[in-house]
């Protein structure tokens, strides 16, 4: 395998980076990845996308749920309850009732949309190949989530209150 | 600290002689000889974006100039670990499940039909729960790889030491997954963001899993 040097072909390297022709990690300096943190997280919305659109056809049969382990034992609704009803609706694009029962399901969903032309764009070579983020950034976004989650939380308590999932 | 082999082109490589520039994104950056860099969360990134997130701490070692170490943070010619994607981990498993379906599923069919029929789906079970113990603790514990693990390339090993962590500590490891799934079983995503790929169980027991 050849040496890779993205500061010359930059555009024909970063394709065949991403097209997997060349593993990911440390390339002499350059810590390269194949899929950035929201793509990763994007990619995990399609298969939620995919996963909401047949849930309801398994459930309808089996009558099986997929409860929160957290509520089901506490009665205490966690941050991310509701995300199964969410996706169920909004694939059946009831965007209010999406709402309703998870508003998180909407920036699931707008990575979803985007990790579509990203691959496209990384894969051609026109976007370089994703490098992991600054410290600084990181923690900024760390601070962000946490406060995203408490106001979810919220969201979930006024939503179900404290009771058992049945 | 003997560590699982980097699929990195670069690793096992001695750097190019002393005052040669190796060829880098951005403004390249090596190490002098003989000198240490200090450590730092994360490696040289093109565009020269210091301290970032995403390269491995083993060890806290500084890298130095023609030593080779698995995980050795910054530093020129130092190899990354390799961490198994959130897909291969979730198939590893998926795969460890989907196995022994059958056995459950003969088990299920024979039983409630007779004593004879029963016994032997108590039998299936136990065989069931023999193979979960030999693949997902014995297995994974001794080699870090069950066979989920072995299909899709990907190995359970410590984070201190990059050794497999035996059978008790696996089957312990299994026991904490309860964690992952406590919170609408949000742990068991925490691969696809987290630094090291782990998930609660895996920070706890403090293991990682590499390619």
């Amino acid at each position: 395998m050849p040496d890779l040097h993205l500061q010359d072909s930059r555009r024909d390297e970063s394709a065949a980076y991403y097209l997997g022709l060349y593993p990911a990690g440390d390339h002499r300096g350059a810590d390269l990845r194949t899929f950035s943190v929201p793509e990763r997280v994007g990619g995990f919305g399609l298969l939620v996308g995919v996963g909401a659109a047949l849930w309801p056809a398994f459930t309808d049969h089996t009558g099986v749920g997929l409860p929160c382990p957290l509520r089901a034992v506490t009665g205490v609704p966690c941050p991310v309850c509701g995300m199964t009803t969410a996706a169920v609706a909004l694939v059946r694009g009831q965007a209010g009732a999406a709402f309703s029962a998870n508003p998180m399901i909407f920036g699931l969903a707008a990575l979803a949309v985007a990790v579509g032309p990203l691959v496209v764009l990384r894969a051609t070579g026109v976007l370089k190949p994703p490098e992991p983020w600054p410290a600084a950034r990181r923690r900024w976004a760390e601070r962000l989530i946490w406060p995203l989650a408490l106001a979810s939380w919220l969201f979930q308590l006024h939503r179900l209150g404290i009771d058992r999932a049945s | 600290m003997t560590y699982p082999p980097n699929n990195d082109p670069q690793y096992g490589q001695q750097p190019p002689p002393y005052g040669q520039q190796p060829p880098q994104y951005g403004q390249p950056q090596p190490p002098q000889y003989g000198q240490q860099q200090p450590p730092q969360y994360g490696a040289p990134q093109y565009g020269q974006q210091p301290a970032q997130y995403g390269q491995p701490q083993y060890g806290q070692q500084p890298a130095q100039y023609g030593q080779q170490q698995y995980g050795t943070p910054g530093g020129y010619g130092a190899a990354a670990v390799n961490y198994a994607s959130w897909g291969q981990r979730a198939g590893g498993y998926l795969i460890d499940g989907v196995i022994l379906v059958p056995v459950y599923i003969v088990a299920a069919l024979l039983a409630g039909h007779g004593t004879f029929a029963n016994l032997i789906a108590v039998v299936f079970y136990l065989a069931g729960l023999g193979a979960v113990f030999y693949n997902r603790w014995f297995l994974g514990g001794k080699t870090g790889q069950t066979w989920g693990r072995k299909a899709l390339g990907i190995r359970l090993v410590s984070e201190e030491t990059g050794q497999p962590i035996g059978p008790g500590m696996a089957f312990v490891r299994d026991l904490c997954h309860a964690l992952d799934s406590l919170a609408c079983y949000i742990g068991w995503l925490f691969p696809l963001w987290d630094a090291k790929r782990q998930t609660f169980a895996d920070k706890i027991i403090k293991t990682i899993v590499v390619n």
